[in-house]
Order: C-alpha cells, then sequence, then structure tokens
C-alpha cells in the first residue's frame, strides 16, 4: 500500500501544487487588493476549488493513466484492486482538500476576522471541500472506465453541470426539503448568500456519507469486474 | 516567382476559411445588429463593430497563426517541405503574411463598414493603430506554432501571451507605453474626428512593431534550427494558469480597493445601510433591518425594520445618534434626492404626483420628519392635472424658498419647516420632455422652465436632479448621466457651455463603459451616483441581492481624460455613498465607513 501511495504521489503531486499555487494566489491577491468584498472573494475561491479540483482530481488517476497505457501493468501487479483504487482515491482526497486547506490558511492570515469571521471562514471552507471531496467521488466512480483524461474531463464538467441544476431543482419550495440531502451541493447551498432552511446538516452529512461508499464499492466493483474479462 | 505565387494560392486556400468565419463575426453580427437596432429605435443604420473587434480580433490572429504554422509543421508534412527545393525561411514567411492579410482584412473591414456608417469616428482610431496589436498577437502565435507544433497548445501558449500583451502594461508601470488602453480608451467628441496621431499611439505602435520583429525573427530561427518544445499537461496548466493569475493580478491593481478607511463603525448584526446623507458636518443614517415574515396573498415576505440615526462629523471621526424608529421613504424614486429644509437634515420634501385611477393627478407636498417614528408628517396639495401631464415634479430650495416645478411652479415659504405655506402658483407652458436628453449623443440642450423669481442656475439644478432613472447629478459646470437602462453601463459627462434663461447647452467631454475586467469583477448596475470636488461617486451593485459586487467607484471629471477611474472601495453592502465637502467620504453598507479621498494620479 505505501508502494502504492508512493507511485501516485510521485505522479500526481505537481497537480497538488498547481492547485495551492493557483488557489492560494487567487485568494490572497483578491483579499490584499480587496478588489471585492472578503465574503464574496472567498465564495469565489471556494467555488473554483470546488469546481475545479474534482475535476482534474477524478480525470488524472484512472483514465489518464488507461491513456498512457499503464494501467493495465498497474492490475497486473500483486495487489488487490481495491487497495489500487484505495491509493488512488486517497491522492485525489488529498489533490481535492489541499488546495482548500491552503487557500483557507492563506485567507485567514491576510482577512481573518476583518468582514468576517475566522469561524465563518473556515466554514465556507470546510464545507466546500466536502463538497468538492463528495463530487470527486462521484466523478471517479463514473469516470473509471473511461479511455482518457479529455472524456474523463467532459464527464466530470457534465456530472458537475447536473449536479448544479439538480440543486436548484431540489430547492424548489414545493420539493421536500429532505429531498435536498441527496446533492453532494446540498453542504454549500445556501451558505454562500446566506439563505435560510435546507436539511439539517447532520442529515446531509449522513446521506452523502453514505452515497459516498456506495459510490467507492460501485467503482471498486467496475475494477474488478474489469479484472475479471 | 511562380514558387510564390503556387505556395502564396495554397495558403490562401487553405486559410481563407479564417476570413469567412472572422468576417461572419466581426461584421456579420455587428450588422444585425445594426438592423435590429434601427427596426427597433432608429431610423439611420448603425453598425458597432468596435467592441467586437477590440475583444475578438486578438484571438482571430492567435487561431490563424497557430493553424497555419502546426498545420505544415506536423512530422510528416515537415519531412515533406524539406525535401522540396524550397528555403524554409521563405515557406514560412509566406505562410506568415497570407495569414496576417487573412487577420487584418477580417478586423479591418468592420472598422471600415463603422466608420461609413456611423457618425460617431472613435473606430478610426482603431483602424490605424489596432492593426500593430494584431500584427503582434498573430507573430507571437505564430512563434508558439513554430515551437510547439501542436495547434491546440499552440492557440493555448498564444491566448496566454495575449493576455499578457494586454495586461502586463497595466500592472508594470515601465510598460505602460505598450498599454492598449490608449488606443481603446481614446475618446473624441461625437462627430467630430480624433487626433489620429500623438506620441502616445507612435509609441504603441512602436512597440507592437519591435514585439512583432522579434517574434517572427525567433519563429524562423526555430524552424530553420529545428527547435522544438515538447509541450504536455504541465506545461499547459502552467501556461493558462499563470496568464489567469496575471489577469487577475492586473484586475487587483486596477480595482483594488485604494481608498484608505479612515474610520469603521459596526452596524448591529444585519442592519444595513439603506440611505444616508451628510453635508460634512451633520447628517442622517437610515438603515434596515430584516423583520419577520409578513404573509401577503399566502406568499410570505421579508419585511425591513427601518432605524433612524444622526450623524454628528467632527475632526475625531463620526458620532452616530441613538436609533429610532423610522420608515423608509418608499415613495421616493431610486433617483431622487429630495431636498432637506436648511439646518435639519432629517426633514425631507418630496413632491408626489398621485393618480387615484381617474384621468386627474393631484402634486402634493409630503413632508418627511425622519426621526418622528411617522411616514409622513405633513402634506400640502399644490395642484391638479390632467393624466397626459409630467408624472413627477422636481423640488430645490434657494434663499429660504422652496420651489416645486413640474406642470405648475408653486413657490413655497419653508420658515417653519414642518409646516411649508403657498406663497405663489404659476403656471407653467406645457414643456418638452427632457427626461431621455443625455443618451449619448454630442451636444445637449435642455429647455428651462420659465419660473418666476428663480435664476436660470438653480432651474437647471431642479431640473437635474430627475426623481426616476435616467440618474443625472452636477457639480459646478460639469454633469454626469447614466442612461435610461442600469444595465447599458455607461456613464457620460457634459460640460454646461452655454446658460440663458431659457435653455441650457452640453457638451460631452467624456464617456467611461466598464471594461472586461471591471464588469468580470460585477461592475454591472449601477445603484447610485453622487458628485463632489469634481469627483464622481459611482455606487455599483443591487441592493437587494448579495450575489453582485457591491462597491464604490471613484472617476475624476477633471483633467484632459475626464471620467478616469481613480479610486475602488468594495466592502460587504457598500452601495450608498455620500461624499464630504472636505474629500472625504462616507461609505454605507453592513458597517459605515469614513474613507479618505483617492490618490492622485499623475495624468489626470
Amino acid at each position: 500500500m505505501p508502494s502504492l501511495i508512493w507511485k501516485e504521489w510521485h505522479e500526481q503531486s505537481w497537480k497538488l501544487g498547481f492547485g495551492c499555487v493557483v488557489l492560494v494566489a487567487m485568494a490572497v491577491i483578491g483579499l490584499r487588493s480587496r478588489i471585492i468584498a472578503d465574503d464574496s472573494m472567498i465564495a469565489w475561491v471556494c467555488f473554483l476549488g470546488m469546481v475545479l479540483l474534482p475535476v482534474l482530481s477524478a480525470s488524472g488517476l484512472v483514465p489518464a493513466e488507461r491513456s498512457e497505457g499503464s494501467f493495465a501493468s498497474l492490475l497486473a501487479l500483486p495487489v488487490s484492486r481495491w487497495r489500487i483504487l484505495a491509493a488512488k482515491t486517497a491522492m485525489g482526497l488529498v489533490l481535492c482538500a489541499g488546495p482548500m486547506i491552503a487557500a483557507a490558511l492563506g485567507s485567514l492570515l491576510v482577512a481573518g476576522g476583518r468582514e468576517m469571521t475566522s469561524a465563518q471562514m473556515l466554514a465556507l471552507y470546510a464545507r466546500s471541500t466536502a463538497s468538492g471531496i463528495l463530487l470527486f467521488i462521484w466523478m471517479l466512480a463514473l469516470t473509471i472506465r473511461l479511455p482518457n483524461e479529455t472524456r474523463a474531463s467532459l464527464l466530470g464538467i457534465g456530472v458537475l453541470i447536473f449536479w448544479i441544476v439538480a440543486t436548484l431543482g431540489l430547492a424548489y419550495q414545493s420539493v421536500p426539503p429532505l429531498a435536498m440531502t441527496v446533492s453532494p451541493l446540498a453542504l454549500v447551498y445556501g451558505f454562500f448568500n446566506d439563505i435560510a432552511g435546507g436539511p439539517p446538516l447532520i442529515g446531509v452529512l449522513a446521506a452523502q456519507i453514505a452515497i459516498a461508499i456506495v459510490s467507492w464499492w460501485w467503482a471498486s466493483r467496475q475494477i474488478a469486474a474489469e479484472d475479471r474479462s | 516567382m511562380n514558387q510564390l505565387r503556387s505556395l502564396a494560392w495554397k495558403e490562401w486556400h487553405e486559410t481563407r476559411a479564417f476570413l469567412w468565419i472572422g468576417l461572419g463575426v466581426l461584421a456579420g453580427l455587428p450588422t444585425i445588429a445594426g438592423l435590429e437596432a434601427m427596426a427597433q429605435y432608429h431610423h439611420q443604420f448603425e453598425i458597432t463593430a468596435s467592441p467586437w473587434v477590440v475583444i475578438f480580433g486578438g484571438v482571430l490572429a492567435i487561431f490563424v497563426a497557430a493553424g497555419a504554422t502546426c498545420r505544415d509543421l506536423g512530422d510528416r508534412l515537415e519531412n515533406f517541405w524539406r525535401s522540396r527545393p524550397i528555403g524554409a525561411a521563405r515557406l514560412m514567411l509566406v505562410k506568415y503574411f497570407v495569414g496576417l492579410a487573412v487577420v487584418l482584412i477580417a478586423c479591418v473591414l468592420p472598422l471600415i463598414l463603422e466608420v461609413q456608417f456611423n457618425r460617431d469616428k472613435n473606430a478610426v482610431l482603431l483602424m490605424i493603430w489596432m492593426p500593430f496589436l494584431w500584427l503582434a498577437l498573430y507573430s507571437l502565435g505564430f512563434l508558439a506554432g513554430c515551437l510547439v507544433r501542436s495547434t491546440a497548445h499552440a492557440a493555448m501558449l498564444g491566448l496566454s501571451a495575449m493576455l499578457l500583451v494586454y495586461f502586463l502594461p497595466v500592472v508594470l508601470p515601465p510598460l505602460q507605453w505598450m498599454n492598449v488602453t490608449v488606443i481603446t480608451d481614446d475618446f473624441v467628441t461625437f462627430g467630430t474626428w480624433p487626433d489620429i496621431c500623438t506620441r502616445g499611439h507612435l509609441a504603441f505602435a512602436a512597440g507592437m512593431l519591435g514585439l512583432a520583429v522579434l517574434a517572427i525573427a525567433a519563429a524562423l530561427l526555430a524552424v530553420r534550427r529545428g527547435w522544438r518544445i515538447e509541450s504536455g499537461r504541465k506545461m499547459m496548466y502552467g501556461a493558462v494558469s499563470a496568464a489567469v493569475l496575471i489577469l487577475f493580478g492586473s484586475a487587483a491593481f486596477q480595482l483594488g480597493t485604494n481608498l484608505p478607511i479612515l474610520q469603521q463603525i459596526d452596524l448591529p448584526s444585519q442592519e444595513w445601510v439603506v440611505r444616508m446623507r451628510c453635508d460634512g458636518q451633520r447628517g442622517f443614517l437610515l438603515t434596515g433591518l430584516p423583520g419577520p415574515d409578513q404573509y401577503v396573498n399566502g406568499r410570505a415576505e421579508t419585511t425591513v425594520q427601518y432605524r433612524y440615526r444622526s450623524v454628528e462629523m467632527s475632526a475625531t471621526g463620526i458620532k452616530l445618534g441613538g436609533p429610532l424608529q423610522a420608515f423608509k421613504m418608499l415613495d421616493f424614486g431610486w433617483a431622487s434626492d429630495p431636498p432637506q429644509a436648511p439646518g435639519h437634515p432629517e426633514i425631507a420634501y418630496w413632491p408626489a404626483v398621485v393618480n387615484d385611477g381617474s384621468k386627474r393627478e393631484e402634486c402634493r407636498l409630503d413632508i418627511y420628519a425622519l426621526d418622528s417614528g411617522k411616514p409622513v408628517v405633513n402634506s400640502v396639495h399644490l395642484w391638479q392635472q390632467s393624466d397626459q401631464e409630467r408624472g413627477f415634479a422636481n423640488a430645490i430650495i434657494w434663499r429660504g424658498k422652496l420651489y416645486v416645478i413640474g406642470s405648475h411652479a408653486v413657490t413655497l415659504d419653508i420658515t417653519e419647516p414642518l409646516q411649508p405655506r403657498i406663497m405663489s402658483d404659476q403656471l407653467l407652458p406645457t414643456e418638452n420632455n427632457n427626461s431621455w436628453a443625455f443618451d449619448g449623443s454630442g451636444q445637449v440642450m435642455l429647455s428651462l422652465p420659465p419660473v418666476t423669481g428663480l435664476p436660470a442656475r438653480q432651474r437647471l439644478e431642479a431640473l437635474v436632479d430627475h426623481p426616476w432613472w435616467p440618474l443625472w447629478r452636477m457639480d459646478g459646470d460639469v454633469l454626469c448621466a447614466m442612461p435610461a437602462s442600469r444595465f447599458e453601463r455607461q456613464l457620460l459627462a457634459y460640460r454646461l457651455t452655454k446658460l440663458t434663461d431659457t435653455a441650457a447647452t452640453f457638451q460631452k467631454i467624456g464617456v467611461h463603459e466598464p471594461t472586461l475586467l471591471e464588469r468580470f469583477f460585477g461592475q454591472s448596475y449601477y445603484q447610485e451616483m453622487r458628485m463632489q470636488n469634481g469627483l464622481v461617486y459611482l455606487a455599483i451593485g443591487y441592493q437587494f441581492s448579495q450575489a453582485i459586487n457591491p462597491s464604490v467607484s471613484v472617476f475624476d471629471t477633471r483633467g484632459p481624460h475626464p471620467l478616469r477611474m481613480v479610486g475602488h472601495f468594495a466592502a460587504p453592502g457598500a452601495l450608498e455613498v455620500c461624499p464630504l465637502p472636505d474629500g472625504r467620504a462616507l461609505v454605507g453598507g453592513s458597517k459605515l465607513w469614513l474613507v479618505g479621498p483617492p490618490p492622485r494620479r499623475g495624468e489626470n
């Protein structure tokens, strides 16, 4: 397992650096110059991280390796398939969460307690990171059989658009509030613009963890099935 | 010669698709828009191609260059060309000039049409000087193509280079002479020909020409020596994100807050400033606080509780009075600045024209005492009119008297501010509707109402305080106006050139149209405009939505470039601004900020 993680780290660490540089630079430049109000700036950075990082991570883990032709060799190694997927998932989580954590620290240093309290700022980053991770699990599961990064990126963007539209639909008054718990964006919906209401946080977390486990299990089945064929 | 002709013929056949696409976008779409506008608003056909050409001309240049180079620089085709008795430099130069011709025709032809059809001659400047920019961008795209030899990667690199050419001169002062805004922001008076050759224009052209020569020399060398850069994911991610960060950095440089915060006063949680007035010593603050939901026709609507606070300015800063229950002046027009009783900033006069459903309307004067806890403390009936007459009246206080001007002119004694007394009532002749006068025309003439006893200047000032949109404000002889729609996003400056007893004549001196960057960062919805000391304070954003970035931008109306942005202040809910006579300003949002004057700029 450590060897698998080392391999993933070796291949993907540049993306972590790239994500950290872009998000931290945007947050720090924007907050230092006060180009827009702090809450708007942080919402922008969170939104960017939440939509960009899952697509970059999910498309770069399995589909990119398939297009390079090394995935078959990886599957041929004497390692159980779920371990391969677990190593890739762990790296994906780091890619999604690392830049957001770095941006949160940068934001706190530059503008903590200025217009927003530090707790508000951290809450926004934490919820956006969690939503990004949940989107990543969705994208990982759906793109795991795709042959190249381009297709995976397009499908990832499709997943993103689907959940944005679906979340808006689920927020409609006639839909029961509990239905919103299925959306990975439920954690941030309304939080950016102080819209009250929505399902309770505990309910959302419980539903989302369950969905993430099922998605991941389904992805591991996909790899296992591929191996057998 | 035959060889050159054959190569040129081949290139033309391969590149001409870009010409048709370019002309379709840069000339075709503006023509359709012109025809649509002609059918809807005007009688004269006008084509506005310059915004399209300015934005998309560079993109077209990059695409043509990347396509021209990478088409024949793939492995097999390159070997084929090397086996022909044609020099690499000759082949590449033919490609270069044919592609360049396509770019220039596609970009310049729409501008020629614009100059031909429009009364506005600003496109002449673009027609003369922008080709130098396109030449530089095309050459950079050509160089990118010769180095990476992959169309998609070359286009991405070229676009990154384009962002640098546009925005590096904004960020780095030593490169200011290469700033493209020298050309795009050079405003000329409507209907006249621009100053087509200045030192700034020549310096810009020289810079672009130098860049182009360097790029094409490097491209030829790269092909001759077989230099090649292996482009991959890392490089592309890096190039694009670096360019985006430079773009963001330049936006921060241009639009970052530069009004120093001198004092900040916290308001209670969830309370925000709705309206604010201060003459430099005394004033008031009206704030809103979300109240309980109220059900209207089965739908929940959030109510707002209003609070009044007095404002006192001193050398040490702002002193706020205790909160009192208040009512928002809901009947006030968006744009109105109702006159306040002398010495009583809390007392405001609002001439309301009320239609009771019949064909008659009543004009009455509503007196508001904002600290009284009542919506209207007193009303004075002024006149009756038919619903065909002007639906609003203007008011001005001069020498202790209040003048209300609409279809009548009524003079009131306001010695007792809450009990105004009518002194005279004069029927006015039917006026020309001035409401849409400042629509961007070069010269504007406003007819002044013949009010007995009120000088022409005061009648003009009364007329300028237009209660609804479009919004006009005047400071000295300079009038700033926003077009009828707040979504048109233009700010216009006019100078009063002639004032007679019957009319005021204005000449347009400046226009500000938000740049792409400014629009991107939310400068799309004007909320409020104030003028003081030659500066225009523009509150931008939408009061009922937090999604659109609220901020205050400051423009200088003086100097050779009126309406150049000199200040910016972004803060939560910052939608109310009140400039003070000493150069400072009050900005209201979720807090109250006292800010200093904008830093002076050398060129203005």
